[in-house]
């Protein structure tokens, strides 16, 4: 940890505030902070903007300490930059630090831009593309002022749990999303750590194609697809929810936390296809719904697949006379979820 | 001069067809038939005298003629070539097989290769005059008795996938009430099949799986000929054959809009009979290669546009549809 006293080192302030720092001078004071940034430059690649090893025979490590991460609920955009709240509990070396790396880095470089381009580019969406897109999630289009729009959209897309709480994390947050990537390691701060032939890249979440473009704006193969919220009041209940989580066990297996309550199956997401481990999805379905006294659980099971690809082409319809814009980014979207989706094949015991 | 629409309606009657209630005119699908009143039934029936085996015709300096050789009456040979002048070929026939010949052509060749897989269907001719033709005829013809026909007035009419299919019994009729365009279901094929036959995209109600074929253990030859030649128990179900540890299927069906169990059904009573275990995950992993090929199909549109791209589009998304309507499974 830094000692109380130690301060960083920041530039000389322009007349429009700080002079900009160099990606040098950043990595500096975030070593000097208690990060760790060995072998990792920025750079630019398929997907835009991110973080490449420099040497790609050496494994790469980055590290941002507790101090460093900031919980989302301590800060604020003020005029337009991105502060830390003065009545948060942040030392002053990791308040400038912060302040100064979302001026030059994340926020105030092209963060903000992105965040406007990606909701510009929904709003021109046809209506009933959106509605279908956002039939579970109205947050994206609340009537909210534009600024107050892309704020919360940069917060949401940047922002990881940690200890039960949402925090940003400089510098890491440049790392791109990779499917097969492995997740965030979160004892003892979020590091990322490993040999990179080509980009360094980290798995964001646990989603499908379709939650990773809602929460991040891209198409992104995903190896898992879940199914879209459900609701049935047949006289066999199902509700299913897109809380992705593994919390639940079955055999040796984790599952997602689920609720058997009369003849209601309420289930926090239902996996419906998984590129690793086809036979997964309907096994998982069956057994809880055996467990829940269902008579035939595989067409169950089939049932909900076909309702959430028949969602998806109707999406993939409503495109067919619209080019431009987010358009080829949602078509892109949809194949994997289907692809994803297609990956159900057989079932197995648990 | 030209002849109208009612010279020749006149012409078709005299040589004894029949085309009671019936108006040319444009609609949803473009130009097609419609009923005149819609109260009442429309029907249109070609005489045998009046279809024209495909062997029987050439294209001479550009149009559609009866070969001399061919054994037809003069006043149907005159009033076919007039027709095929006035309101097929010559109309807007060729303009159209051209159109969909070029959309073929700015195709990516890897998109070419997986919606002609062996050059199947595929007009084979490297003349454009020739393939345009070949086109055209293909796209016209009905099979009848085995045998291949062009049938004047009713090629008009377009296609539906819920529409009845051609009566075929003493020529070739269509025949009911119509509450908008007159349509007819021009042979039981997937979006696929009618797209690759006649170049549009058509919501079907059933999918069969592209062709195939699997070596191992349980070896599978899954074909694209389709029909419902074989009885199992009240069902008609495809032609097909197991020799020892192979199992050959004249066709697949992987989708059913109306009867969304039966694709798994007949799969599993057949795969069964031949032996073979776990059939069911046997059956998901060929819907699965199918649904996959199809997106593999839709990726590789994806950096390209072109004349016929929405259409290859539609068809994959009528394709898939009609595949996910596979849920569950049934006795036979």
């Amino acid at each position: 940890m830094l000692e109380a006293d130690c301060r960083v080192e920041l530039p000389l302030e322009s007349s429009l505030g700080r002079m900009a720092w160099t990606w040098e001078e950043m990595i500096e004071a975030f070593r000097a902070l208690g990060g760790t940034a060995d072998n990792i430059v920025q750079g630019n690649g398929a997907r835009g903007r991110g973080i490449f090893p420099i040497d790609k025979s050496k494994p790469v490590r980055l590290h941002v300490p507790e101090n460093l991460l900031i919980p989302e609920s301590a800060v604020e955009f003020v005029d337009g930059r991105l502060k830390v709240r003065d009545s948060a509990a942040c030392e002053q070396p990791e308040r400038e630090f912060f302040e100064e790396y979302q001026n030059n880095f994340s926020w105030g470089g092209a963060g903000r831009s992105e965040c406007a381009d990606f909701l510009g580019a929904l709003d021109r969406l046809p209506p009933e593309i959106l509605s279908l897109l956002f039939a579970g999630d109205q947050t994206e289009r609340q009537p909210d002022r534009d600024h107050d729009r892309i704020q919360r959209k940069f917060l949401e897309s940047r922002r990881i749990e940690g200890n039960g709480e949402p925090v940003m994390m400089p510098l890491m947050e440049l790392v791109n999303h990779g499917p097969a990537a492995p997740s965030f390691d979160t004892a003892n701060g979020v590091s990322v750590e490993g040999v990179f032939f080509d980009e360094v890249l980290v798995r964001y979440s646990l989603e499908d194609a379709f939650g990773m473009f809602l929460g991040y704006g891209f198409a992104s193969p995903e190896r898992l697809a879940f199914s879209l919220p459900t609701k049935s009041e047949a006289s066999q209940k199902l509700i299913i929810g897109r809380k992705i989580n593994r919390k639940s066990r079955r055999g040796s297996f984790s599952v997602p936390d689920f609720k058997i309550d009369g003849d209601t199956i309420e289930l926090s997401c239902a996996m419906i296809g998984n590129r690793d481990f086809p036979q997964l999805s309907k096994g998982i379905f069956c057994s809880i719904a055996r467990e829940a006294g269902r008579t035939n659980p595989e067409e169950e099971f089939d049932a909900i697949v076909h309702n959430n690809r028949m969602s998806f082409l109707k999406l993939f319809a409503m495109l067919e006379p619209h080019e431009g814009g987010l358009v080829p980014a949602i078509r892109r979207m949809v194949r994997y979820q289907l692809e994803a989706m297609s990956h159900c094949v057989g079932t197995r015991e648990l | 001069m030209a002849r109208t629409w009612e010279d020749m309606i006149e012409t078709f009657r005299a040589l004894g067809g029949t085309a009671d209630n019936i108006v040319r005119g444009n609609g949803a699908r473009g130009r097609g038939i419609f009923p005149i009143d819609k109260s009442k039934p429309a029907r249109l029936h070609v005489p045998e005298n009046l279809l024209i085996s495909d062997d029987d015709i050439v294209f001479i300096d550009g149009r559609l003629k009866i070969r001399s050789s061919a054994a037809y009456g003069r006043s149907e040979r005159e009033f076919f070539e007039e027709y095929q002048d006035i309101f097929s070929w010559g109309d807007t026939g060729r303009s159209e097989c051209s159109a969909f010949i070029q959309g073929l052509e700015e195709l990516p060749p890897e998109v070419l290769s997986l919606l002609f897989p062996d050059g199947i269907a595929k007009p084979q001719s490297h003349d454009d005059h020739e393939r345009i033709e070949q086109e055209f005829v293909q796209s016209r013809k009905l099979e009848r008795n085995g045998k291949c026909v062009l049938m004047p007035v009713v090629e008009l009419v377009n296609h539906g996938p819920t529409a009845r299919p051609f009566a075929t019994t003493n020529g070739v009729s269509i025949e009911g009430m119509f509450s908008d365009e007159v349509l007819v279901r021009y042979n039981a094929q997937d979006a696929f099949g009618i797209f690759l036959s006649h170049g549009f995209a058509s919501p079907e109600l059933v999918a069969y799986s592209v062709a195939a074929r699997r070596e191992g253990p349980q070896k599978l030859i899954v074909g694209r000929k389709t029909n419902d030649k074989s009885k199992r128990g009240s069902l008609n179900i495809p032609n097909f054959r197991i020799d020892g540890d192979t199992l050959e299927v004249s066709c697949l069906m992987i989708g059913n809009k109306r009867f969304p169990r039966l694709p798994k059904g007949i799969f599993c009573h057949i795969a069964r009979e031949a032996g073979w275990t776990n059939v069911e995950e046997e059956f998901d992993a060929i819907v699965h290669r199918n649904r996959m090929t199809f997106l593999h199909l839709l990726q590789l549109l994806e950096p390209h546009e072109g004349k016929l791209i929405p259409t290859v589009r539609k068809m994959i998304r009528y394709q898939l549809e009609a595949m996910s309507h596979c849920i569950g499974t049934r006795e036979l």
